[in-house]
C-alpha cells in the first residue's frame, strides 16, 4: 500500500484577472498563458493506515496561476494555505508560498456519502488568516463534465520554483497515478478580501467546478536548474 | 432534523469500575457496553447555510450500554459520558477533541470496506488528556443493524443540545433514529484503550460495527 495516496474533494473557481496581472505573479522562468487564476478549496484524506488518525485528513486552499514552464503547461501556486504547519513546510520545500490558515470546507462523512452524495445542495468553504476570512466560496453543482474540456485540464501539473541564491531550480509535482473520479460544472459565489484580494486584484469568475479525484503521490522532480 | 453519521462502534463487556461509571441506576444495563464514535452532519443546516460547514459538521464520542425501552433493545448514554466535539456540542462548547479515520472514495488505493480494512478513532479532552482510542478491523459486510444501536436513552433532550437558551431537562429521554437509512454496514473486531480523560484507564476488546446512517431526529419522548 502506498503511504501517500489521497482522495480529494475540491471546490474550484476559474477567475479572470486584469490584463498583465498573471505575468506579475509568476516567478521566472514560468510565463503566463492567460490572465487567469484558479482558486481551490480542498478536503484531502490520506490513505495511510500507518499514519496517526489526526494526520490522515487535512484542508488545503490554493491560488494557482496557469503557466508555461520548462516541462510544458502547468500551474504554480501563488498562494497555498494549509491547516497543518507541517504541510506549510512541505509547500516551501516544493517551491510554493505556504501559509498556515484556518480552512473550512463542506464535506459529507465518508460513511454517509453513499446516501447523500453527490450533493444536491450548495457546497461552501472559506479560508481565514488572523481571524479574517480572505476567501469565501459557495458552489452549486450541476452536470458532470470532462476535465479536458475545462480550463483546469492541467491542474494536476504543479510547478515549484525554489529561489536558492546561487542555484535556483524548477520542480514539477508528479504522481504515480491520477484518478479523476467526478467533476461537476457549478455556479460559484466567490468573495476575496485581505491579502488574497490584493494578490489578484479585480476578478471575474468565469466558471467553477466541484471536483473529486485521487492521487497516488510520487513527489517533485527537478525539471530545470542546478 | 435530518442527521447523517459515519459510525464506528465497539461493544464489549465492561470491567466493573467502568460499568460503575457509565451505568445510570435509573436505566438498568441489559447488554454490553458500547463505545461509539461518530462523524456527523446536520443535513438540514448544511443545506441552509452552505458557507458555514463548521456549524453543520461535528464529531462525537459517546460511551453507553445496552438497555431496554418499551420492551425492545436500546442504548443508554448517561449524560456526563456523552462527550461531544464541534460547534453543535454541549451548547456550543466542545468538551472533547475527536477524530475518526475514513478514506476518500476517490483515492486510487481505497476501495471501500473490505475484510482486513482497518479504521481508527481517537478522543482527547480539550486539555489534551486521552479519553479513548479505538482500533477496528473490518471482517464482513452485514445487512442488519445491531438491535438497539439506533434507539437511544439520554439524560438530556436532544433539543437541549441544539437549542441554546432552553433549560436542560435532565430526565430520561428516549430518542430513536426515525426512518434510518443505512449504508456500508460491516462487522469486525476491535479494541479500545481508555485514558485518564475518561475517568477510567484500561483496555477492552470486543465486536465492532462500522456503518453510515441518515435519519430524522426529534427532541424525543420523556420516559
Amino acid at each position: 500500500m502506498s503511504k501517500r495516496a489521497c482522495g480529494q474533494t475540491s471546490l474550484a473557481a476559474v477567475c479572470e484577472l486584469e490584463p498583465g496581472r498573471a505575468a506579475k505573479l509568476l516567478p521566472a522562468p514560468l510565463t503566463a498563458i492567460a490572465d487567469r487564476a484558479f482558486i481551490y478549496l480542498v478536503w484531502c484524506s490520506l490513505y495511510s493506515e500507518t499514519s496517526t488518525v489526526r494526520e490522515r485528513s487535512f484542508f488545503e486552499a490554493n491560488i494557482a496561476i496557469p503557466c508555461d514552464g520548462p516541462a510544458g503547461e502547468g500551474t504554480w501556486f501563488a498562494a497555498a494555505y494549509f491547516n497543518s504547519r507541517q504541510i506549510v513546510r512541505h509547500a516551501h520545500l516544493s517551491g510554493w508560498t505556504g501559509e498556515h490558515a484556518h480552512i473550512e470546507i463542506g464535506r459529507v462523512p465518508a460513511g454517509v456519502a453513499r446516501l447523500v452524495w453527490p450533493s444536491q445542495t450548495p457546497v461552501g468553504g472559506w479560508v481565514a488568516r488572523g481571524g479574517r476570512r480572505e476567501i469565501e466560496m459557495v458552489v452549486r453543482p450541476g452536470d458532470e463534465v470532462d476535465l479536458d474540456t475545462t480550463p483546469l485540464h492541467k491542474f494536476l501539473r504543479v510547478y515549484g520554483v525554489r529561489p536558492f541564491a546561487d542555484q535556483p531550480d524548477v520542480t514539477l509535482e508528479w504522481h504515480n497515478e491520477d484518478v479523476i473520479h467526478r467533476i461537476r460544472q457549478a455556479e460559484a459565489d466567490l468573495t476575496l478580501a485581505g491579502d488574497a484580494a490584493a494578490l489578484l486584484g479585480p476578478v471575474t469568475v468565469s466558471s467553477a467546478y466541484l471536483m473529486e479525484f485521487g492521487i497516488d503521490l510520487g513527489g517533485s522532480r527537478r525539471v530545470s536548474g542546478r | 432534523m435530518k442527521i447523517g453519521q459515519d459510525l464506528l462502534v465497539l461493544s464489549f463487556d465492561p470491567p466493573k469500575a467502568l460499568e460503575d461509571l457509565i451505568v445510570d441506576p435509573a436505566c438498568p444495563r441489559t447488554g454490553p457496553a458500547v463505545l461509539l464514535f461518530a462523524d456527523s452532519i446536520d443535513l438540514d443546516l448544511w443545506a441552509k447555510e452552505p458557507l458555514e460547514p463548521q456549524k453543520a459538521l461535528w464529531t462525537e464520542v459517546a460511551i453507553g450500554y445496552g438497555c431496554e425501552v418499551k420492551g425492545e433493545p436500546a442504548t443508554a448514554f448517561h449524560y456526563p459520558y456523552l462527550l461531544l466535539s464541534g460547534a453543535k456540542s454541549d451548547r456550543g462548547v466542545a468538551v472533547a477533541d475527536v477524530e475518526m479515520t475514513r478514506f476518500h472514495a476517490a483515492c486510487p488505493d481505497y476501495e471501500g470496506g473490505a475484510p482486513g480494512r482497518r479504521c481508527a478513532a481517537t478522543a482527547r479532552t480539550i486539555g489534551g488528556r486521552p479519553i479513548a482510542d479505538l482500533d477496528v478491523t473490518l471482517q464482513q459486510p452485514q445487512t442488519q443493524t445491531p438491535a438497539g444501536l439506533l434507539r437511544w436513552v439520554n439524560r438530556v433532550r436532544y433539543g437541549d443540545v441544539t437549542a441554546p437558551g432552553d433549560s436542560i431537562d435532565r430526565g430520561l429521554w428516549f430518542v430513536p433514529a426515525i426512518d434510518p437509512q443505512v449504508a456500508d454496514l460491516w462487522t469486525g473486531v476491535g479494541s479500545a484503550t481508555f485514558g485518564e480523560g475518561m475517568g477510567w484507564s484500561g483496555a477492552v476488546r470486543g465486536e465492532a460495527w462500522s456503518l453510515g446512517v441518515v435519519y430524522d431526529l426529534v427532541a424525543g419522548e420523556r420516559l
